[in-house]
């Protein structure tokens, strides 16, 4: 009697003590929309924006690579912020320019920047920076290849911050002539 | 005299009958059932249940909510209604995985505010684990909310959770179905 009693104990002690778990489950599904876009970087973050860049009163004297007129050592001239989400392909940043300038400007670019991680990235640059003193490459005047992403190729939502500076070739030009040039940005998938 | 002693016998007569107590005694047993659940609640105002969809968010922003959802809209995307009457501490867990690689699940952010004792009409008397902000969800099963003393029998409506999500798109690509699974667990084991 005794031992059923401490047996019925044990027993009741042992379902007092059993967890009560109970689960739900759900789910989240999410489809994001394409994006492909290029822009121009605000004046905060570069000295020309989305602005002309102008040489004015250019003395031919100065040398095969004079700076834009208001160019600023601590900012680029201008920048584009290339955007891209797709998951089949790089993409490509391309340049060209048109117009009486073409031919006369050269080209800076610093490898350009995530602004999702803030670090470089691993894309290349089809005109590596070039080192100090030395001479520029010109702008070409086919839409060219000048960037082609690596690590960046996906960099939603805040994309790839790729910087110019422009520098002009004096040579050959005519006083009282005014010049003027287009210059273009396209992202592409196509290389 | 005769008639007086007549009447002090009718009076003592009638003062017996009064005193009479007839009791009865009925016995009641009320045996409840353990009640320790935990159900998706919608209203107006809570949109989802079984499915939160995301549809065609905005990379270029830098968190996305669910359809229909904005931001201090006083919505809610989910509520999960635990009840109990155990008369002891339960927790609220929370865990979630992903069937999508590329997805990575600490973009997926919740937002749970203080649940409401339904019962009692008031804020329950929990305890969330983190004050009510975004946060990564966790991938391991974690409490979310500890039930408070009142909390611990809230039948029969129960306290009410609701959560909101949303979902940062840093290198999500356009094009992919993600699948996030999320899984609310009651339990008294902490």
């Amino acid at each position: 009697m005794k031992k059923i009693l401490a047996l019925t104990l044990v027993a009741l002690f042992v379902a007092t003590n059993v967890s009560a778990v109970t689960t739900l489950n759900q789910s989240a599904t999410a489809t994001v929309i394409s994006v492909l876009s290029i822009e121009f970087a605000n004046t905060t973050d570069t000295t020309f924006g989305g602005n002309a860049i102008p040489w004015t009163s250019v003395d031919p004297a100065l040398g095969n690579l004079i700076k834009a007129t208001g160019h600023q050592a601590t900012k680029a001239d201008t920048a584009v912020i290339c955007k891209y989400n797709g998951a089949s392909a790089a993409w490509y940043l391309k340049m060209s320019i048109a117009g009486t300038l073409a031919g006369k400007v050269k080209i800076y670019m610093p490898q350009p920047i995530n602004r999702n991680t803030g670090s470089v990235t691993s894309g290349t640059l089809a005109y590596p920076t070039p080192l100090p003193d030395t001479d520029w490459p010109v702008l070409p005047g086919t839409a060219t290849t000048v960037y082609t992403a690596g690590n960046d190729t996906v960099n939603t939502p805040f994309g790839t911050f790729v910087a110019m500076d422009y520098g002009l070739n004096p040579t050959g030009m005519t006083t009282g002539t005014t010049y003027s040039g287009t210059i273009t940005y396209t992202i592409t998938t196509t290389p | 005299m005769k008639r007086s002693i007549i009447l002090i016998a009718l009076f003592l007569l009638a003062g017996s009958a009064h005193a009479d107590i007839a009791t009865q005694t009925a016995t009641m047993q009320a045996e409840v059932l353990d009640i320790f659940s935990l159900e998706f609640y919608t209203d107006p105002n809570v949109l989802y249940s079984t499915n939160i969809p995301f549809t065609g968010i905005d990379p270029t922003k830098s968190l996305c909510y669910a359809d229909a959802r904005a931001p201090y809209d006083g919505k809610s995307d989910t509520g999960v209604l635990c009840r109990s009457n155990l008369n002891v501490v339960w927790y609220l867990k929370m865990s979630t995985s992903t069937s999508t690689p590329s997805f990575p699940l600490a973009n997926f952010k919740y937002y749970m505010g203080q649940p409401w004792n339904r019962t009692t009409g008031a804020p329950a008397d929990g305890t969330l684990s983190k004050p009510p902000a975004w946060y990564s969800t966790p991938t391991a099963a974690t409490v979310v909310y500890t039930a408070g003393n009142i909390d611990k029998t809230n039948t029969p409506y129960g306290t009410l959770a609701t959560l909101s999500f949303a979902i940062d798109p840093t290198g999500l690509y356009s094009g992919v179905s993600y699948i996030i699974n999320i899984t609310y667990t009651i339990t008294t084991a902490p």
